[in-house]
């Protein structure tokens, strides 16, 4: 029976073949869209990641971002290495986050003032390489602001220029000084409103001794975040808090899964087109078997065999047809992966803002479970309705028929 | 016991308002080991009462009996076994299933039977010899001749060892020659194994060769002789 349902199949090999390229093209487009997608996230969370979250943050468990002064973390160099000492921690920057002004004598802004030590950040973050123009600072200079470029817009300053900070100190006076600006710092997360400049300068500012708001980590390739995150939990005290940036920023994550799902229900309304495109073919098949399939029942073929042998026909159809379309996706993968896909041609608005725009395949279970799924789903879908006509047919009826 | 009981069948084809009565009030019987000819006139109903004996289809009054058991009481999966454990077919034309091998198509009913691979190829082997077909077991349909086909055919009605086997104008598509060889054949085997067939056909020829002919007019026995051969 396995045999027959196999060689039926090929009756016809041209209408096969076409049935063959549709099923095969629909299941790799089906996963490359899919990689696409978990692609561009890859892409986007990692450009979060780095330009702006981290992949693990440290911090007071009761901080907020409403008080910025209150439950700071004392004595940060020494957190600092007990974390650069957690297995799977690659590197560490404190991070001090108050609200401030910038102002030159015409014009002022708010902003969220972040103060860091260039060679910390340097391994955390993408910042160092998104001070376009000017330079991101080395180790040992003072008195310097990046700024976002809208703000350097809008103060009417340059690289090179003096800018006033302020910022309201601890004991509620309110503290100015001169910098300058070292560059402009375009890096997600930061065109709205963030400046940057060494810690040292701005706890003066604040007149406050050595703090951070939160220790930013990265950690190490082949461990997830939440295996060093328990490893951290161990080692540091209770009142801290450490957390992955998916659970700082659970709103992203969210995002993410749904775009996902998204990206799969999107595609089955591309398979529905490719299952009715299956079951025309399937249904023509079995329309001139009328004849053979009234032999085979006049001999004593049960009409449940013949519907049995017609889902048979479209199975192996659907699995050949897969097959195939996994070579011609493995194909795409390697040239892809190889050189990548640029989108900077698409959103310019990436690019400018120092994000990566080259986007890689990536998979996961879900994708590859939901594609063989969806794909065999509607293969047998489009089984469904020849096999019942097929096991309908009365065999005279079927006899009748005279090629 | 007669194999073939027929008493008052009656089928009566509706399409839309127009009413064919195909067979009307048709009584006879089949014993076993006999080689009858159903001839008749084309639209005379041979091949109607070949299906309804056969139980392919229903008929619309009247009753048949094959091997003791009613074939109206019987559902339309149990129709299909009795046909498989029962019956042999040899249709006019296109009896074969055009992507397995002659061996193949003989093995097919031995297949839904069950019958384990080993004994399935050699009865197949054993029943396309019987009929000079040993060396081509492995030739598709397309690659034999019309008569060539056709002892296929009688091969796999024949291979399950069935009461009956019914023929529905098994020659018409054959040279005169060819047919009726194909009948001799057909009556070497019903002489040699016993098997009783029932054959529908026109041709005068192979009337001829029956040994029983049963005319049909208009649905109706006009004749039923046996012939001392
Ligand atoms: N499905 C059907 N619907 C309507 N009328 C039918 C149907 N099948 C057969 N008939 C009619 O029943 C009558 C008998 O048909 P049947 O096929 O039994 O004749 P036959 O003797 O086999 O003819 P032939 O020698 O041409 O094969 C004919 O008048 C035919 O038109
Ligand atoms: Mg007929």
């Amino acid at each position: 029976m396995f045999k027959l349902a196999w060689r039926n199949l090929w009756r016809n090999r041209r209408r096969t073949a076409l049935a063959l390229v549709m099923v095969a093209a629909g299941f790799s487009f089906l996963v490359l869209y899919y990689a696409f997608i978990l692609g561009y996230l890859v892409n986007l969370q990692n450009n979060l990641v780095e330009a702006f979250t981290g992949d693990l943050q440290v911090q007071h468990r009761e901080y907020l971002e409403l008080k910025p002064l209150e439950h700071l973390l004392a004595r940060p160099e020494t957190l600092r290495l007990q974390a650069l000492e957690t297995p799977g921690v690659r590197a560490a920057s404190g991070r001090l986050l108050l609200q401030g002004l910038v102002s030159t004598a015409d014009f002022w802004q708010n902003l969220v003032l972040v103060g860091i030590v260039p060679e910390e950040e340097r391994e955390v973050s993408s910042w160092a390489r998104h001070v376009r123009p000017g330079r991101f600072p080395e180790k040992g200079e003072r008195r310097w602001i990046l700024l976002p470029p809208k703000t350097a817009r809008r103060l009417k300053v340059r690289v090179g220029d003096r800018v006033v900070v302020m910022t309201q100190a601890r004991d509620g006076t309110i503290e100015a000084r001169n910098f300058h600006v070292a560059g402009l710092l375009r890096a997600a997360g930061l065109d709205q409103g963030v400046a940057v400049l060494h810690r040292r300068d701005l706890e003066h500012l604040a007149h406050l001794p050595p703090r951070i708001s939160a220790l930013y980590l990265r950690t190490r390739p082949g461990v997830t975040p939440s295996e060093v995150r328990q490893r951290l939990e161990q080692r540091l005290p209770d009142s801290l808090q450490v957390r992955t940036w998916q659970e700082r920023y659970p709103y992203f994550q969210k995002i993410l899964t749904l775009s996902r799902i998204g990206g799969l229900l999107y595609l089955s309304i591309l398979l529905l087109a490719v299952a009715l495109g299956v079951l025309n073919i399937l249904y023509m098949n079995v329309a001139e078997r009328y004849r053979e399939f009234g032999v085979m029942m006049a001999i004593g073929l049960k009409p449940r065999y013949l519907r049995g042998m017609v889902l048979l026909e479209s199975l192996y159809l659907t699995t050949l047809g897969i097959l195939l379309g996994a070579l011609l996706t493995l194909g795409v993968w390697l040239l892809w992966s190889r050189y990548g896909l640029n989108l900077a041609a698409f959103s310019q608005g990436m690019e400018f803002l120092g994000l990566e725009t080259r986007v890689y395949p990536a998979m996961d279970a879900l994708g590859v479970v939901g594609s063989l799924g969806l794909v065999y789903l509607f293969g047998l879908l489009a089984g469904l309705y020849p096999a019942w006509r097929a096991s309908r047919l009365r065999p005279v009826e079927a006899l009748r028929i005279v090629r | 016991m007669a194999l073939v009981e027929v008493r008052n069948l009656t089928k009566v084809y509706r399409v839309g308002r127009v009413e064919t009565p195909a067979v009307q009030g048709v009584t006879f019987e089949v014993r076993e080991g006999e080689f009858t000819a159903l001839a008749g006139p084309s639209g005379s109903g041979k091949t109607t009462l070949l299906n309804l004996i056969g139980g392919l289809d229903i008929p619309t009054a009247g009753e048949v009996t094959v091997a003791g058991v009613h074939l109206n009481r019987l559902s339309l999966n149990q129709l299909a076994d009795f046909r498989l454990w029962n019956l042999g077919f040899v249709f006019q034309t296109y009896n074969l299933i055009e992507v397995l091998t002659a061996l193949e198509n003989v093995e097919f009913p031995l297949l839904l039977q069950g019958v384990s691979a080993r004994e399935r190829r050699r009865r197949a082997q054993e029943a396309l010899e019987q009929v000079g077909l040993g060396e081509f077991l492995h030739r598709r349909p397309q690659e034999l001749s019309g008569g060539q086909q056709q002892r296929v055919a009688v091969a796999r009605a024949l291979v399950t060892r069935p009461r009956l086997v019914l023929a529905d104008e098994p020659t018409a598509n054959l040279d005169t020659e060819t047919g009726l060889r194909l009948i001799h054949l057909m009556e070497r085997l019903n002489r040699d194994l016993g098997v009783t067939f029932l054959f529908s056909t026109h041709d005068p020829k192979v009337i001829e060769a029956a040994h029983r002919v049963i005319r049909l007019r208009d649905g109706r026995i006009v004749e039923d002789t046996a012939r001392s051969s």
